[in-house]
């Protein structure tokens, strides 16, 4: 049967039963995740659609960042839809801002791997947590600042540098 | 945890079945802001909110200089109005009409008056008219842009109106939303067919045409 080794189950502690799929990061780690989560990535969700034998393969993205992402995703549609405005809608949502937040601590490396990671998988509300993180940390900082952050050689000509900055003080001042 | 396929899981559901998990992650090229591609830049930049912000983090590095101009929506916050024309000609693709008419209604002006001939790069896409909420006389000579009625908002303080040679101007969209307009210019329209004007605040109505370009109806 297609793709009957991509899709399996669990049983939750409902009672109930929950789908589940098999990813395969780049360097072969398997991980079996609820279909529910893994299908926030609009990538993994056309490749379900698609079946196939032994997993979904995720060539771009490696067992570390994967289980990030991951953990994401299985935070972010264990998400109840609550009735707007009620207050658990709100702890709710204080929940994964915290959440949110806590996964963002991670070391600039990591941040430009799950970059790239929610963009090949397309997982929306990733890419814009962690391009937001980044925009956070760049927002208030000189371009010195920048790039010693970042480790980021100044491969400007000291002309270029000194035109540079006479165009940015003259318009934004 | 036993999965139905006859696999063990060890919770939490995402932990790996084998393969190489590395606690410390070896520091390569891919691993660097600097190296992410340019649309992935740009999804950073974007979220810097303001121009501004991202045409300063052009200084940081060649790769990055002049990257804001590609962003997908300009947004000035801070920028000096006299300066506007330096950005402006920046900016490669042909929004920079828009542009300059959104930044206006950022200085709340009283009055405006806004020509535009071709010296600006000329633009195929119509132009929205920004709402300028607390103008009371607004001059638009726009030389063959086509300019559209504001989606939301009312210009609830204009009582004076000038359009000259804008094409296909909606005046019956238009209208509604100015509701205390008193004086109507309109001179040299192009495009814009049978015109139906109904304004209970109106008191002036001028109207110059050119000949075979509008037909007063």
């Amino acid at each position: 049967m297609a793709a009957a080794d991509s899709c399996d189950g669990i049983s939750t502690s409902g009672g109930g039963w929950e789908k589940t799929v098999t990813l395969v990061s780049s360097d072969d780690a398997r991980f079996e995740v609820r279909e529910a989560a893994a299908s926030l990535s609009q990538t993994v969700r056309r490749m379900i659609r698609a079946g196939g034998d032994g997993g979904i393969p995720l060539p771009k993205v490696d067992a570390r960042t994967l289980s990030t992402v991951l953990e994401y995703c299985n935070k972010h549609a264990a998400v109840p839809a609550p009735a707007p405005e009620s207050s658990s809608a709100e702890a709710a949502a204080v929940d994964l801002e915290w959440f949110d937040k806590e996964l963002m601590h991670v070391d600039l490396a990591t941040l430009c791997s799950l970059i790239r990671a929610a963009d090949y998988l397309e997982v929306a509300g990733l890419l814009d947590l962690t391009c937001k993180t980044v925009a956070d940390m760049i927002k208030s900082k000189t371009a010195e600042e920048i790039r010693q952050m970042f480790g980021i050689q100044n491969d400007f000509t000291p002309e270029e540098e000194e035109q540079l900055s006479r165009e940015n003080a003259g318009v934004f001042e | 945890m036993r999965l139905r396929s006859g696999r063990h899981l060890v919770s939490p559901l995402t932990v790996p079945q084998g393969g190489h998990h590395h606690r410390q992650r070896l520091r390569g090229s891919d691993d660097r802001i600097d190296s992410l591609p340019k649309d992935l830049l740009l999804q950073v930049l974007v979220r810097l909110k303001h121009a501004e912000r991202a045409a300063c983090v052009g200084a940081v590095c060649r790769s990055w200089h002049g990257l804001w101009i590609e962003l997908p929506e300009l947004t000035f916050g801070f920028v000096k109005p006299r300066m506007l024309e330096a950005v402006l000609a920046k900016v490669k693709r042909g929004a920079q009409v828009s542009l300059l008419l959104r930044a206006a209604t950022r200085l709340v002006p009283e009055k405006l008056m806004f020509h535009v001939w071709n010296h600006l790069t000329l633009e195929d896409d119509p132009i929205e008219l920004p709402c300028f909420d607390r103008t009371s006389s607004l001059a638009l000579e726009v030389m063959g842009f086509h300019l559209l009625p504001p989606l939301s908002g009312e210009f609830t303080a204009l009582k004076s109106l000038s359009l000259s040679d804008c094409r296909g101007i909606d005046i019956g969209a238009l209208l509604p939303l100015c509701p205390s307009l008193r004086v109507l210019n309109m001179y040299h329209l192009v495009e814009v067919g049978t015109m139906m004007v109904h304004s209970a605040s109106l008191e002036e109505l001028n109207l110059e045409t050119k000949k075979y370009w509008l037909h007063p109806n």
